[in-house]
Order: structure tokens, then C-alpha cells, then sequence
């Protein structure tokens, strides 16, 4: 299957913004909850965790989990 | 989270008889509202929420050990229910899709996309897609290319990695690595990153 306009202009997006990664997938689940409550909190990340941020900016795969974590947080948190 | 939040859920978990089970159907309770709520509108509704809370239960209960107290008991619970889920979601929604079908012949430009992207009375942009299409062929591997073309098909990282018998961790660094390669063969050309960005998107 060929490439379409927003294909390429994905695949642009996703070179230009690379920044290096030193974190894993699985390392990033492992504190994505930590990281979650203290972005739900509105609570300034410590220094160790912008790994994290930096990850999910990076990887889709990862960001589209931590937002269904987050809408699912949040419906607990109202459930209380 | 207070020590004795923690220690209540670990405790009662732990636990035997009746004490036990109104922890699970507790803990059952406040997964499934979660797992409602991002079940919703995903992946065209393909799995429901009683279809993985079970499976979240066993593997939060395997992995009681490893709570570590860093966040909350429940937001750690959830974490484990929410990537089964969306993982299922995942594996329904591609299960009939095979990487040979997404990559094809290989990772070309559609005609029309290239005509809209690069006309050819703009030299730069044609060039600058040229170099993109050469660049994909000649500084990426095959596995890169196939991993990179199946996640601009929209599949991720952990199904490719599924279809092609590797792990997730290995899947992201072999995509991360093709976008670090052709990102530098862009500066190295001279174009910075913000030029690049303007021309295409």
C-alpha cells in the first residue's frame, strides 16, 4: 500500500520532532501511573520523570495508552 | 497514598474467604467503571469491558509483588487493566491484517501525493522528497522500512511486534533509530529540522 499526503506528511512529523529516548516501552509503563496522578494533580514532574514525558511524545503506542489512563482515572476519581 | 491504603489493599488481596473476595469484587467494581468509560468510542467498540476484566483481575493479582507503593493501589491496578485492554482492542482490530498486505511492494509515494506534496515546478520540495524516497530505500533497513510503513498504516508498535515474533521494546528502538537515521540525513543535507517541517506539513 503507497503512501498517501498524510502518510508522508506523518512520517515528516515523526523525523523532525526525534529527539533521543533513553526509555523503554516497559520502563515507561512502569511509572506511568506515578506519572499520571501527578499530571491529574497538575503537580510539577521531578527531574527523573521527563524521561517519561519524552517518551510518550515519542511513541504512539504509549501516548494512546496513557490517554485511556487517564480517561479512566478520571472516571474513578468522579465515581468516589 | 497513605501506608495504610496500600497495606489495606495488598492485605485484604492476600487474604483468604470472604475477606478476599469482597476485595476482588471491590477492585472488580472500580476496574470496570474505568474500563467502560475507555472502552467506549475505541477501535470501533470491538471489546467490552467484561471481556478483560477478568484477565486484568488474574494479572494484578500475579503481580501483587511488585507494587512498588509509587503511586496509588488503584491507579497501579488500572495501569495493568487499561494496557490488556487496549492491547485486545488492538489484536481484534488488526488480526486480519498481515504486514506483507500493508507494505506491499514497498514504501512508495503515491503519484497523486507526490504531485500535491512536490509539484514539479518547485524544485525545492521535489528535491526535498526525492532525497526522503532515497534516503527511506538506501539508509533504512528492510525490517525498518516494514515497521516504520505498517506504523504509517496506523498499526502499532506492540501488534507489529506480535506479527513478527520480536518484542515491543525491540519494535520502538528499530523505529526510533529509522526517524534518528533520517533525520540526520536531512541535516546532513543541510535542511534543519523546522525547514523540512514547513515544506511538507
Amino acid at each position: 500500500m503507497s503512501l498517501t499526503v498524510n502518510q508522508i506528511q506523518t512520517l515528516v512529523s515523526l523525523i523532525v520532532t526525534t529527539e533521543p529516548d533513553q526509555v523503554s516501552c516497559d520502563e515507561c509503563f512502569g511509572q506511568i501511573g506515578e506519572f499520571a496522578e501527578k499530571s491529574l494533580e497538575g503537580k510539577e514532574l521531578p527531574e527523573g520523570m521527563q524521561t517519561i514525558q519524552r517518551h510518550l511524545e515519542q511513541c504512539p503506542c504509549c501516548k494512546g495508552e496513557y490517554t485511556a489512563l487517564l480517561e479512566a482515572l478520571k472516571e474513578i476519581d468522579e465515581g468516589e | 497514598m497513605s501506608t495504610v491504603e496500600k497495606d489495606d489493599w495488598l492485605a485484604r488481596l492476600r487474604s483468604t474467604g470472604d475477606e478476599k473476595e469482597d476485595a476482588i469484587s471491590e477492585l472488580r467494581t472500580i476496574l470496570m467503571r474505568g474500563l467502560t468509560a475507555i472502552c467506549r468510542n475505541r477501535y470501533d467498540n470491538r471489546v467490552q469491558p467484561d471481556d478483560v476484566v477478568q484477565d486484568a483481575l488474574l494479572k494484578i493479582l500475579d503481580k501483587l509483588d511488585t507494587f512498588e507503593g509509587r503511586s496509588k493501589f488503584t491507579t497501579w491496578a488500572m495501569t495493568i487493566a487499561v494496557r490488556g485492554a487496549i492491547g485486545e482492542m488492538r489484536r481484534r482490530h488488526f488480526k486480519d491484517v498481515s504486514i506483507n498486505q500493508l507494505v506491499g511492494d514497498g514504501m512508495q509515494f503515491e503519484p497523486a501525493a507526490v504531485q500535491e506534496l512536490a509539484p514539479e515546478n518547485d524544485e525545492t520540495k521535489s528535491a526535498m522528497l526525492s532525497m526522503l524516497n532515497e534516503m527511506i530505500e538506501t539508509k533504512l533497513t528492510e525490517k525498518q522500512r516494514h515497521a516504520v510503513h505498517s506504523l504509517l498504516h496506523g498499526m502499532p508498535v506492540e501488534i507489529f511486534a506480535e506479527k513478527t515474533g520480536s518484542n515491543r521494546n525491540a519494535v520502538y528502538k528499530l523505529v526510533h533509530d529509522a526517524r534518528i537515521k533520517l533525520r540526520q540525513g536531512f541535516e546532513q543535507a543541510g535542511y534543519k529540522a523546522e525547514d523540512v517541517n514547513a515544506v511538507f506539513v
